[in-house]
């Protein structure tokens, strides 16, 4: 069994990730603002970030501006983007990604290409729910640490960066705070989680225990 | 940090807490579809390989290249040259080669979106049903409170040649009797001057150049805008050819040539006068020739030596009498001898006449007909496909502008004249524009009234990859698929080839192709009021290529079937040397000096001298804006390739008039007139001439610039036979420059 603690902690990550995915794959809602809100005081100190209320029209207009369009993108919500010399869509990042998705056994049916942000978090708060289900818990660990090693954590500051640059909207710089300071946190958290996480069993021992 | 854990575990997560934050993630989680389950994803061994596909560049250029799209993994990783296209021979442009860049440029527009209000970059997504339940809305809307479609207008041209996308013409007939731009800004001028010369416009087989012993290239550029022809040019020039070039801009062509001549703009026809009048003088004309094939000589020949001088021309000129004489004597002793007229040169006052006078300089030596010879501009002899994708008539019962036979037809507006004409017209006036191919917000004269037409509006719709000036101006981008994207086939107005354009990748985000749009917007239409659009409403993109073709093509380009075209392109077997019978399609069947047809429309009839536009007294140097090395119109630029090589767009200024006006290298120059103005930072250099300043058109990046701010919507002399209207003269654009 996980420690309780460990539990609920990796309970409010794994929120907290979901909440950030929805945050980046369409614009804002009070409600899922509301959530996020909870999830990131959960965090406290490690994040101290609040976010104001989105305001509506307002802050949908800011969120295509920012990562949809129609027009040139201040901040392009695309792995490939920030890691290719011509910051383009569809380079090696984005296969490295897709490649990824595969050998978990996912894929993107959305009309974007997999290594946009919304994505990347879904696939790790996926992983993140696979270990707290128990299922192959060390490899979805070690998954983790490698997705967060080589994808997320090469570019998402840089993003981020760029976000709380190009916006005057107070939600959309907070959120891009928020999001910096939590994959932040990652470094902390993720080298501590194997010893929290009792060595992997025999899945048909784990359901009758 | 084992705090942290414990002081987790301290927090009270309640159930309902976590639930809710993953039910409110979990409806997201569904739509990314990065779902749970392994789901029965398409295998990747599938397009594991390195697969290459068969494009052709769609844009309106010379070369129309034959290219070969290097995809791996449902990517495309690279764009090269045809090797098996006879004129592309492997190599495609600077552009060409940025194409991989263009299709995963992050800026593209990627969804259906709404802007409100208009211009305020305040954009909202939309799915496409919205989208085209808001178009379609829209358009029975107007149709009911008008009686007929004419409130509707389409602007559409050249941004993809594809023939498959002349489906955006099907689409607004297939609603009804409309409004839409006729006419070309391009090429008019000239096509109805070699009409009113031989009877058609048909260029040689411009591989056939090699064969010439001296080219005058007369007002194009191939170095920068058709660079395979560039090739062959240097192919004759290796062969002993003279190479000449003519030009009011010291071109990178020009500095290949073995003679360059700066003409005064618009003078062209004066300079073709007097090497007439020596060649003439000189008894080098060809008499054989004249006496059987041509008419109007003798008037001809009175004309010259009544009215023609060398000086004459040099005063008008600007180039000495020796520079005529040398060019004269080279053009009319060297055999054979070939003229190559650019666009650019016609788009004047009097640019149709001007191609009129050099035409003539092949008549009168006989050059014409001949291989290595001729006076080449264009053809369109290659294009006799089907148009199936516009061949469906308006609904019945639809109403429009009654014609003469009582008959309804489509309404016109003069595309040369587009921000005037839509805004005059009453009765019904132009409520709703379509805007595809075409980016009138920076390619149209008098900038600042295409705004206004923009505004007067009630629906601005624009079909485009990136968001140009025009997008900007839409209440609705609708994201167009790229030539990678949806399958087409292509034909040029210059070289003798056709080249299928498979689809090479799936389309980027929600793109989709005009014809899909086309299909889309039908179905929405008819879902709201059945019959009211006879397009179809779906269909395979691939066999509407196939639909395009017959019998004709097929002889023509001598090919059972035009899936042959995926082997390798294919070249029609026209004659290589236009008009070797000499049989003219003239009224008289022969080459017209004099053109009675002219003069019946009211143009002089024959190549005589009309005066060039003079500069008024407060604008005194004439701004040229033709086209760019690092782009087509207002395609391309904004790729960061292009921004990083050609970052922002200078003003090309003589010394000589830089020093007059205190400006120096890097300085910023407002260049105006009573239009509008645009800033641009000096560059000097000797390659203009003093009275004239030169910048290239484009669309840069996150710019504003335009060069057709101080442009007024002025007609050129000829157009009107072939294409509807007459060209229009963007380079009789007078200006004044002060530092800013």
């Amino acid at each position: 069994m996980i420690d309780a603690g460990v539990a609920a902690f990796c309970e409010t990550r794994l929120a907290l990730f979901y909440l950030l995915q929805r945050a980046y794959a369409a614009p804002m809602t009070p409600e899922v603002t509301h959530d996020l809100n909870d999830a990131l005081s959960l965090y406290g100190e490690l994040i101290n970030v609040e976010l104001p209320p989105c305001e509506g029209d307002a802050d949908e207009a800011e969120f295509n501006r920012l990562f949809v369009g129609p027009g040139r993108l201040p901040a392009p919500p695309y792995e490939s983007v920030w890691r290719s010399e011509d910051r383009l869509l569809m380079q090696a990042a984005a296969e490295g990604v897709r490649s990824v998705y595969l050998e978990y056994g996912v894929q993107n049916t959305y009309p974007e290409p997999e290594d946009h942000l919304a994505l990347e978090l879904e696939f790790y708060a996926l992983l993140q729910y696979r270990v707290l289900n128990g299922e192959a818990p060390h490899r979805h660990l070690a998954a983790q640490q490698r997705f967060w090693t080589e994808h997320l954590s090469t570019w998402v500051p840089a993003f981020c960066q760029a976000v709380e640059e190009s916006t005057s909207s107070p939600f959309y710089r907070n959120l891009a705070v928020a999001s910096r300071r939590i994959l932040g946190a990652e470094t902390t958290i993720l080298p501590m989680l194997p010893s929290a996480i009792p060595a992997e069993e025999e899945p048909a021992h784990a359901k009758s225990v | 940090m084992r705090n942290l854990f414990e002081r987790a575990g301290e927090v009270l997560l309640t159930r309902r807490t976590l639930l809710k934050a993953s039910a409110a993630a979990g409806a997201v989680a569904a739509l990314s579809g990065c779902t749970r389950e392994p789901a029965a994803f398409q295998s990747p061994a599938t397009d594991a390989g390195v697969q290459t596909f068969r494009t052709a560049c769609p844009r309106n250029c010379y070369d129309t290249c034959g290219q070969i799209a290097t995809v791996k993994d449902g990517i495309l990783r690279k764009v090269d040259g045809d090797p098996l296209h006879g004129y592309t021979r492997g190599r495609l442009c600077v552009k060409g080669y940025t194409y991989a860049n263009r299709t995963y440029s992050p800026d593209r527009i990627k969804y259906p979106m709404v802007q409100s209000p208009r211009g305020s970059g305040n954009w909202k997504r939309v799915s496409w049903d919205e989208a085209l339940t808001m178009i379609a809305d829209k358009i029975l809307d107007l149709k009911k409170r008008y009686g007929s479609l004419l409130p509707l207008a389409l602007d559409k041209y050249s941004g993809n040649f594809g023939i498959v996308h002349y489906a955006v013409e099907g689409m607004l007939s297939s609603m009804g009797y409309h409004t839409y731009a006729l006419g070309t800004p391009c090429w008019p001028a000239g096509l109805d001057a070699q009409i009113y010369d031989m009877g058609a416009f048909m260029n040689h087989d411009p591989e056939e150049m090699a064969n010439s012993k001296y080219i005058i290239i007369w007002g194009a550029n191939p170095a920068w805008c058709a660079v395979h022809q560039m090739d062959i040019i240097m192919e004759a020039r290796a062969r002993g050819a003279k190479v000449v070039v003519i030009d009011p801009i010291h071109t990178a062509t020009a500095s290949k040539a073995d003679l360059y001549i700066q003409i005064k703009p618009s003078t062209d026809g004066a300079l073709a006068l007097g090497m007439a009048r020596w060649i003439v003088d000189h008894n080098l004309h060809d008499k054989a020739f004249l006496e059987q094939h041509v008419k109007g000589w003798p008037e001809f020949e009175a004309y010259l030596k009544q009215e023609v001088t060398l000086e004459w021309a040099s005063k008008i000129t600007g180039v000495p009498v020796e520079a005529i004489v040398e060019l004269a004597g080279g053009y009319a002793t060297t055999k054979p001898s070939m003229l190559w007229m650019g666009y650019g040169m016609q788009r004047h006052i009097n640019g149709g006449q001007n191609i009129r006078a050099i035409d003539a300089l092949a008549a009168i030596t006989g050059q014409i007909g001949v291989s290595g010879g001729g006076a080449q501009y264009a053809h369109l002899a290659t294009w006799g496909f089907n148009y199936h994708a516009m061949s469906f008539s308006p609904p019945a019962g639809s109403v429009g502008l009654k014609g003469p036979d009582g008959k309804y037809t489509n309404r016109t507006v003069n595309m040369n004249n587009f921000a005037a004409e839509i805004q005059a017209l009453k009765d019904p006036p132009v409520k709703m524009l379509w805007i595809a191919g075409r980016n009138p917000g920076s390619q149209d004269p008098d900038a600042k009234d295409i705004k206004k037409a923009f505004e007067s509006m009630e629906m601005v719709v624009v079909v485009d990859h990136f968001l140009n000036h025009s997008a900007e101006m839409a209440d609705i981008v609708l994201p167009c698929t790229t030539h990678f994207e949806s399958p087409d086939v292509n034909v040029a107005y210059w070289h003798y080839w056709m080249s299928i354009n498979e689809r090479a990748i799936k389309p980027m985000f929600e793109a989709k192709s005009d014809l899909e749009i086309a299909w889309a917007l039908s179905k929405k239409l008819n879902q709201l009021q059945p019959g009211s659009c006879t397009y179809p409403t779906e269909g395979n993109e691939e066999e509407w290529v196939g639909k395009e073709f017959n019998q004709g093509i097929y002889d023509l380009f001598g090919i059972r079937d035009w899936k042959a075209l995926r082997q390798k392109p294919a070249k029609a077997t026209l004659p290589t040397v236009s008009w070797a019978d000499r049989k003219f399609t003239t009224p008289s069947g022969k080459y017209e000096l004099y053109s009675d047809k002219a003069k019946a429309n009211g143009l002089p009839p024959m190549p005589t001298y009309v005066r060039e536009m003079q500069a008024p007294a407060e604008f005194p140097f004439r701004f040229l804006t033709p086209h760019p090395q690092h782009a087509l119109h207002s395609q391309f630029q904004n790729i960061p390739y292009m921004m990083q090589s050609n970052p922002e767009p200078m003003l090309e200024i003589h010394p000589k008039l830089a020093e007059a006006k205190g400006i120096k290298d890097g300085d910023m120059v407002r260049v105006f007139n009573k239009l509008g103005e645009v800033r641009l930072r000096a560059r000097l250099t000797r390659l203009v001439p003093p009275d004239t300043v030169v910048t290239y058109e484009s669309w840069y990046k996150d710019s504003k610039f335009n060069v057709n701010h101080t442009v007024a919507a002025i007609p050129a002399d000829m157009g009107k036979l072939y294409t509807g209207n007459n060209g229009i003269s963007f380079h009789d654009n007078f200006v004044n420059i002060e530092r800013v």
